[in-house]
């Protein structure tokens, strides 16, 4: 029952990311992230939702903890690499 | 091409500087009075050895005065490093460059024919300081004196205008040349990601969206501008 919940709210959130109401989608991924905190790929998709926005620290925060509970999760990995490297050049 | 560098004093400062240019392939005289640093660069450095720099017969004697570049990244001892610069211009080396622990310090410096005055912390802090007032300033690459290309994040006023609308090169004195955009899909394992695009020709009728980025190349005065702009809204 939760994790049709869960499912349900995570498809919203897409469903406003795609249309770019980047709001609306991190609103609905926050509450699917309170019902099952330890959902990695919840954590990756937030960390995607705040890059879009540009808010870059949060982002980087998000992956790092989504690679915690899944250190296989490459499309994490592959976002935190693109961020850690263009804070380098600063 | 290939320069001859000393570089005096090899704290933090000094071996950094020593490092990069040795890894740019420039030869290295590092200098130090304390051994266990010039062990340190030892196994890098053309040349490193241990001798009192306020010493002119000792500078002297590891050929000073053929390099291009004496760098005086002395840490702490601003009496030291005042007598060094002096030593350095008095037996002719081309270029002095001198780290100043302050301003007045700087200002002596200056006086007593130092080439180049540095300032790695003021210049550290004001870089910093810049990072942390305008985070939505991502690069500014200066082209020539006075003139930089810059990538900014779209300010809020410019969301949902076209570039007809904007007119930057009249509102600005600035020209935009890149729109980069963020277009948001779905993987393959169904997940969320975006796509960068990059329109390296904007038209009149292209449209600013949120979390866009915007190349612009301009005067830094006009650039200065724009940068407020964007980074009000944080």
């Amino acid at each position: 029952m939760r994790d049709k919940k869960v499912e349900e709210l995570i498809e919203q959130g897409k469903f406003y990311f795609l249309n770019k109401q980047y709001n609306e989608a991190l609103s609905e991924f926050q509450k699917a992230l309170k019902l099952d905190p330890r959902n990695a790929r919840i954590l990756y998709n937030l960390g995607v939702i705040y890059e879009s926005k540009e808010d870059i620290e949060i982002a980087k925060t998000l992956y790092l903890k989504a690679l915690e509970l899944d250190p296989k999760l490459e499309e994490a990995q592959k976002h935190l690499d693109k961020l850690v490297g263009t804070s380098e050049e600063e | 091409m290939a320069r001859q560098f000393a570089v005096i004093g090899l704290g933090r400062f000094g071996s950094s500087v020593a490092r990069t240019l040795i890894d740019q392939g420039h030869e290295v005289l590092a200098i130090d009075e304390n051994e266990e640093k010039v062990a340190e660069m030892g196994d890098l450095a053309a040349q490193a050895v241990q001798l009192d720099a306020t010493d002119e017969k000792a500078l002297r004697a590891v050929g000073i005065e053929d390099v291009d570049v004496a760098i005086v990244a002395i840490g702490g001892d601003i009496q030291a490093s005042i007598l060094i610069t002096l030593l350095l211009k008095e037996i002719g080396v081309k270029e002095v460059v001198a780290k100043a622990l302050n301003a007045r310090h700087g200002r002596i410096l200056q006086k007593i024919g130092a080439d180049k005055v540095i300032f790695p912390e003021r210049e550290m802090g004001e870089r910093l300081a810049q990072i942390l007032v305008t985070p939505s300033v991502l690069e500014q690459i200066e082209l020539a004196p006075g003139h930089s290309i810059m990538e900014i994040v779209a300010p809020k006023a410019f969301v949902g205008k076209t570039v007809r609308d904007l007119d930057i090169r009249a509102k600005y004195g600035a020209n935009m040349i890149t729109i980069k955009k963020k277009v948001p899909h779905l993987t393959k394992t169904g997940e969320t990601d975006f796509v960068e695009t990059v329109n390296i020709a904007p038209k009149a009728e292209d449209r600013i969206e949120k979390g866009d980025h915007l190349v612009v190349i301009g005067k830094d005065e006009h650039l200065a501008k724009l940068k407020k702009l964007s980074s009000k809204e944080g």
